[in-house]
């Protein structure tokens, strides 16, 4: 269907700017190795904590946050700069807006910014705010980069040549322009000196909390989940060589679950000092949310339609499917947990880690491996990956590791949260927070093991690729030809 | 070298003298690095741009002049 539309199309040759797109696939590549490694060092610290020997920028504090923010910025990130730009510009049919100089900035700038943030969380400078941890000064670069960022993007989909916005565009439209008001609100700070880094939140108690889990949340809705969301409508056409399943159901699904996601963040601030009304209307938008997130894994799935057997030949689509499971799963079990009941059980818990483990290696990692399987080929104009037997291997691995992960952290989060609650028949607490802690230390080193298999996946799809791109193909693809119908086509 | 080359150049530029001031009147150490580090990026980024306009420039030449 997308090839008898194209034909019908004025076909054009279009000078795309792929080199940007290059550089944020291999940046993409490279920090996920990052961010899988320091998982592993900080894992290994939680079995064994005398492993950080005393060395304060190898304290468990102060690499957690290094590993957050390289998975989700950095690797997450990249992974999304370089998959929007692509998608904007084969679907508008347009060059990127602005000089290639800017482009390369954007690049340059934020692998600048992330070094810089690394380094200044192992120094030991943190906002102590999940997910936004940078200082004010690092805040100011990312929003200076990140409004440059959403000029070039609206400016490409201002310049299009085809009169429809492909809905994909539109997921990654409201990520970019939801993450800079998050950022704008949640990071406003006073500086103690413009020529120190020390800034304090200009929000204080409970508001500061209610702000910051706004902000938290919506970190989660719009930058995991939306944005990847657009990687998926149009990665998951292209490589089933299907049009998305109801064209209509993703803009439903687009519109339902920006204005839903927006309300859900107080379920991370049950039984506090928020208001009850809040909690609840957090609760309440949380578990409205399983419908729009369904309609969309439906309609992801359902794209495969008559394009099922294309998951025996091509491991690179198993990622992308497994990926749309796995985001199907965690948007059951993020609502259920902001129940406030099964909350009483699993906050604080290791449940909690594993549930957003399954988001991010389940769902934001492996549609980032089957968009990034798909562009490599593409971008360096190879007919195939090098070797799909290795991406067979990888998808293996990475799924085992993702199982040991989550189904340990079930275990151990379940564990926790019934031995906290546990009482005598006196009515003191039966057991003390210390041995909650011995009984969660085997679970603690399955998790570990679950993280280097993740890692080794990782390591199989580095050397894959490299592979890929020092092979050239006896028959060369061609370059780019315009798209830009609803079906996602090249 | 083109006009959209020179705008992104002068603006990655001034945020480099921002960082050397940043730098020159630091507070603590983090200041400091930044500083320092967003200087030094400016530079290296201003000076791979004009590197690759005086590639494009000779590239252009010895299109225009194939024997020189």
């Amino acid at each position: 269907m997308a090839e008898a539309a194209e034909v019908a199309l004025p076909r054009g040759v279009i000078s795309y700017n792929e080199e940007v797109i290059k550089k944020f696939t291999i940046a993409a590549m490279f920090w996920a190795i990052v961010a899988f490694l320091v998982g592993i060092v900080i894992a290994s610290e939680l079995c064994w904590p005398e492993l950080s020997s005393g060395i304060p920028f190898l304290n468990f504090g102060r690499l957690r946050p290094v590993h957050t923010s390289a998975a989700i910025f950095a690797f997450g990130g990249n992974a999304l700069f370089a998959t929007s730009f692509y998608v904007v510009q084969r679907t508008c049919r347009a060059r990127l807006a602005g000089p290639d100089a800017l482009h390369d900035f954007i690049f340059w700038g934020y692998q600048f910014f992330i070094v810089m943030a690394a380094l200044s969380y192992v120094m030991g400078y943190s906002r102590s705010q999940e997910y936004s941890e940078p200082e004010w000064h690092l805040s100011v670069f990312l929003v200076v980069l990140w409004v440059i960022y959403a000029g070039v993007f609206i400016g490409t989909l201002l310049k299009r040549a085809e009169p429809h916005i492909y809905v994909a565009n539109w997921f990654y439209l409201a990520y970019i322009l939801t993450v800079a008001v998050l950022v704008l609100v949640n990071n406003a700070a006073l500086p103690v000196s413009p020529f120190a880094a020390k800034g304090y939140v200009v929000y204080s108690g409970v508001q500061n909390a209610m702000v910051q889990w706004w902000y938290g949340h919506n970190a989660v809705g719009f930058f995991l989940t939306a944005a990847f969301l657009g990687m998926m409508y149009y990665f998951v056409p292209k490589q089933a060589g299907r049009p998305v399943y109801s064209y209509r159901l993703s803009v439903v699904h687009f519109w339902s679950l920006i204005f839903m996601y927006m309300w859900a963040g107080p379920h991370h601030l049950h039984y506090t000092a928020l208001p009850d009304w809040a909690q609840t209307l957090g609760m309440a938008f949380s578990i409205m949310l399983w419908m729009p997130s369904w309609g969309g894994m439906i309609n992801g799935l359902m794209t495969l339609s008559g394009a099922w057997d294309k998951l025996r030949t091509d491991p690179a689509l198993r990622f992308s499917v497994t990926a749309v499971g796995f985001y199907g799963m965690a948007t059951f079990e993020g609502p259920m947990m902001s129940i406030r009941e099964v909350n009483s059980l699993a906050h604080y818990t290791d449940w909690v880690i594993g549930h957003v483990h399954s988001g991010a290696l389940g769902w934001v990692a492996f549609i980032s491996f089957g968009a990034i399987y798909y562009l490599v080929p593409a971008l360096w104009r190879r007919s195939g990956l090098w070797s799909t037997r290795l991406v067979a291997w990888h998808y293996w691995v990475a799924t085992l590791g993702i199982v040991f992960y989550i189904t340990s952290m079930w275990v151990a989060g379940i564990m926790q949260g019934l031995m906290w609650r546990a009482y005598d028949q006196f009515g003191f607490l039966q057991y003390s927070f210390a041995e909650s802690v011995e009984a969660v230390h085997p679970y603690y080193i399955i998790r570990l093991l679950g993280g280097v298999l993740f890692l080794a996946g990782g390591l199989i799809m580095v050397f894959n690729l490299i592979q890929t791109v020092r092979h050239p193909s006896p028959e060369r693809r061609e370059s780019a030809v315009p798209a830009g119908v609803a079906v996602a086509g090249e | 070298m083109n006009w959209g080359d020179i705008t992104v150049g002068v603006f990655v530029g001034v945020l480099g003298l921002v960082g050397l001031v940043l730098a020159g009147g630091a507070l603590d150490q983090e200041i400091y690095l930044f500083g320092l580090g967003l200087f030094a990026f400016a530079v290296v980024f201003d000076w791979g741009l004009m590197l690759k306009a005086i590639r494009r420039a000779e590239a252009a030449r010895a299109r225009t002049h194939p024997h020189g």
